[in-house]
């Protein structure tokens, strides 16, 4: 029957497995059965390095066997309902009710109506109230899982923070509370003794008639207060696999991973990674040279990416880039590097890198203004920028990538025009170059500017966002004054990201605003092609919830956050300072420059006693 | 001056493999060459790839147990060695049969490649199929109208079929066909199965017939000789 379906349906390989280096055991031979489940399509989870990573770290225990799933493509999942056919993981193609822990990563907002419909097609009930003792434990981590309310009345228990730390002491417990024939809720009692974990139904919240939060309480003795966030002390005595997962179809980031470090020692002020990863972590070059070859030997793979939030940051770079590069030319083994800062060094990198394919040079400068980039503590200054163009157009690129954000904290609309100068400078640069020495190339510049949401654990997360209407006024401010027929005017959808700023600072009112949505078809909302805006809007009118008060209502410090009692480590007080020193205009140097005394050092690793 | 030697591969595509289309099984053969650290040689130019030749590509959805490709290797091995490295780095479903080296000058499988045997699995028992059968091979001509770039044109396709031969022991219909496979004449086995069904007054329901592709022949002054061939007619 499977086989009819999959000759029926676009890119059936999805749904198959047997990916080179999948892990194969028996499911009667394990204790434990973890369904590790991206809300997305196969070809955007495969690409994920978490899904990687934890993946070989849970089947690196004898007694679990991790499994994968991700969300059918809509072709897949019509042809499942109609064949009755629930939602299988790709390992054993057994349903996800036979599974004792079904995961979720939670890499941004708008998967979350997928997360409801994977477990409506695995035959689990939405709710976290309505599941039986028979129903798998639904958990979920990544980085939406710093907030986690939005999606507190649907998952059981949330991991915050690194799962290296804790999953092996919550799968014992499991382990042990089933072998002693214990229940859900002895075990889900028993995880509240775990760090970084939190289970929401141990809490009430109770709400002021403006509707924000009043209290939030424990509601059961062996609840903490306050869960703080669990993180890898020593990146390189932490599990990394040897090994990666190889599609058989192509995915989005096609090529081995190697994570360099975590964290970020920037300290961009609308950046939620740069402040709930902290502090940086990084692993030796030794480490990573012969992770690389294990990785590279394993896998086939013919391009290697070293990935972080920043890798020109790492402090050891020069040394392994240039290792890297001559280990691997023979082999043909590109190396490809994402997040660089541009500057002769780079550029020079990337001319080895890339023998003869100049793609893109790609710059974030997120703001138009210096004023405005030194609200948001983006350290990039527009020499810097032009100084960078002025080398890359020297070294023979001639496209520049830009990334603007609009909507941000204080922004004007000298602001907004500040975005049309940048681009028109860094043509200026360009038609410098005397026209013979241009042999003829076009330049191309494309400015894409994105809509700025609010996150929690930034210093702005208690600033309003624009509206939807301001964000299109923006839009078509900065396109009016877009002349130059070599720049072209990219910019996302305000809808979806207003919705975004939605659930990233919500409470649990919104699990019924997700269901809501989801009942009225929403799902892959992160895709074009199905954001289905007016079920959103129907949904808050049905629940009887504000979109406004979430996305564009300015918060006072004292006002008890939904998150407040998760820890990232950093204290309120220097989130409070950081957003004085934003509306000051005031730049906070970076974590090697300066300390700030974030609170981080409190983990006793990282950055902070280099 | 180039020193490769040139071997060919006879390997299986089956179970779940099937779904891989051709692009990305020629990537995933690619990323298996360097598993198995064979010594897979490379085009020059600014953009090197692998020296891998594929016979003729084989449609998503269907089986095989003849497919053929041409790699060429700086150095040369033991032929079982290569088996075993390849073997030994490839998922259920994808395995080497056989592999042969070949001179230098031999002629790619991709422009040898002239027809392929095909076992054709129906859903149902046809109680009559024999007789179908043997009206199609009574034909002198078989004229069908193919679209090709949205012009329609007619073809006859009897000079592409060399035999077919129906088994009807079993619960469901089957029958082995030979017919004209490369860049010199194709006959695509569902083209043949419209065609068949028609005779009978339907049409085939594709997605429960299984096709299973055998092996892939060369012809030399109207002789059929496998691509591949074992090892004791060489």
């Amino acid at each position: 029957m499977l086989k009819e379906i999959l000759l029926q349906v676009e890119k059936p390989a999805r749904y198959i497995g047997n990916e080179i280096n999948m892990v194969i055991k028996k499911p009667e031979d394990t204790d434990i059965r973890f369904a590790f489940c991206f809300p997305d399509v196969y070809e955007v989870g495969m690409s994920h390095l978490g899904l990687q990573i934890l993946y070989y770290f849970l089947n690196r225990r004898e007694d679990t066997y991790c499994e994968r799933v991700f969300a059918p493509w809509h072709d897949m999942e019509q042809k499942m309902r109609e064949m009755k056919m629930p939602l299988f993981a790709l390992e054993t193609g057994d349903e996800l009710k036979k599974f004792d822990f079904v995961g979720f990563t939670l890499q941004y907002e708008m998967s979350y109506t997928n997360i409801v419909n994977m477990l409506d097609l695995a035959g689990i009930p939405i709710w976290s109230r309505d599941r039986i003792e028979e129903d798998p434990i639904i958990i979920a981590g990544g980085p939406c899982a710093y907030n986690p309310e939005p999606l507190a009345d649907i998952i059981d228990m949330f991991y915050i923070g690194e799962g290296e730390v804790s999953y092996d002491r919550l799968l014992d417990l499991y382990k042990e509370n089933k072998k002693n024939g214990g229940t859900k809720e002895d075990f889900f009692e028993k995880a509240l003794g775990v760090e970084g974990i939190y289970i929401p139904k141990y809490y009430d919240v109770e709400y002021n008639e403006d509707g924000t939060i009043y209290s939030f309480r424990p509601n059961n003795k062996k609840a903490p207060s306050v869960i703080k966030k669990v993180i890898v002390k020593d990146m390189d005595k932490a599990f990394y696999p040897d090994k990666q997962l190889v599609p058989l179809i192509e995915t989005v980031h096609d090529r081995v991973t190697l994570e360099v470090f975590r964290g970020c020692i920037r300290g961009c002020r609308f950046c939620q990674a740069g402040y709930v990863y902290r502090p940086v972590r990084e692993k030796s070059t030794d480490r990573l040279l012969k992770l690389a070859d294990s990785l590279i030997e394993n896998s086939g793979h013919e391009e290697i990416s070293l990935i972080s939030l920043s890798t020109g940051d790492y402090r050891g770079f020069k040394e392994l880039a240039g290792e890297l590069i001559d280990r691997y030319a023979e082999d043909k083994v590109s190396i490809s590097l994402p997040s660089l800062r541009i500057d002769a060094f780079s550029l020079e990198l990337m001319e080895k890198v890339r023998a003869v394919r100049k793609s893109g040079l790609t710059f974030a400068p997120e703001a138009g203004t210096q004023r405005l980039r030194d609200v948001i503590n983006k350290g990039i200054t527009e020499k810097e920028i032009l100084d960078g163009c002025k080398l890359a157009f020297d070294g023979g690129w001639t496209r520049v990538k830009l990334y603007f954000m609009t909507g941000l904290p204080t922004e004007t609309d000298e602001d907004l025009m500040g975005i049309v100068h940048l681009s028109d400078a860094i043509l200026d640069k360009f038609f410098e170059i005397p026209k013979e020495e241009r042999k003829g190339r076009p330049i191309s510049v494309t400015v894409s500017s994105a809509c700025f949401v609010p996150k929690p654990f930034t210093p702005f997360q208690w600033t309003a966002q624009s509206t939807v209407d301001e964000f299109v006024r923006k839009q078509r401010f900065v396109k009016h004054n877009m002349t130059r027929k070599q720049v072209k005017y990219n910019y996302h959808e305000p809808e979806l990201s207003s919705l975004e700023g939605v659930l990233a600072r919500g409470d649990r009112r919104l699990s019924k605003v997700i269901v809501r949505a989801w009942e009225l078809g929403a799902k892959f909302d992160s895709w074009s092609e199905f954001f289905n805006y007016d079920a959103w809007l129907q949904a808050f009118e049905d629940t009887g919830c504000s979109k406004e008060f979430y996305a564009n209502r300015e918060r006072s410090y004292d006002e008890i956050l939904p998150w407040d009692h998760i820890s990232i480590g950093i204290s309120k007080q220097f989130f409070i300072d950081e957003m004085e020193r934003a509306r000051a205009g005031q730049v906070t140097p970076n974590c090697r420059k300066k300390c700030a005394h974030c609170g981080a050092a409190s983990f006793g690793g990282g950055v902070c006693f280099e | 001056m180039n020193n490769n030697i040139k071997y060919r591969l006879e390997f299986s595509k089956t179970d779940r493999m099937i779904f891989i289309g051709h692009l990305d099984l020629l990537k995933f053969l690619q990323r298996t060459m360097k598993r198995a650290k064979l010594p897979i040689g490379y085009s020059w130019g600014y953009n090197p790839h692998q020296l891998i030749t594929f016979a003729i590509p084989l449609p998503l959805g269907m089986s095989s147990v003849g497919e053929i490709v041409d790699i060429q290797l700086t150095q040369r091995m033991d032929r079982d060695e290569i088996k075993n490295r390849l073997n030994e780095n490839l998922p259920e479903g994808i395995s080497v049969l056989q592999v042969i080296e070949l001179e230098f000058r031999t002629a790619s499988c991709a422009a040898a490649v002239a027809y392929a045997d095909y076992c054709i699995t129906l859903y149902k028992k046809y109680d009559n199929f024999d007789e179908i059968i043997n009206k199609v091979l009574e034909k002198k001509e078989i004229y069908i109208e193919r679209t090709v770039k949205k012009k329609t044109k007619t073809v006859d396709i009897r000079p592409l079929i060399r035999s077919i031969c129906v088994d009807n022991t079993g619960d469901v219909t089957e029958f082995n066909c030979n017919i004209a496979t490369g860049s010199q004449g194709n006959l695509k086995p569902e083209v043949l199965l419209e065609y068949i069904y028609s005779l009978m007054g339907e049409s085939p329901d594709m997605v429960r017939i299984d096709i299973l592709r055998g092996t892939l022949y060369t012809e030399e002054e109207g002789v059929l000789l496998p691509l591949c061939p074992e090892e004791e007619f060489m």
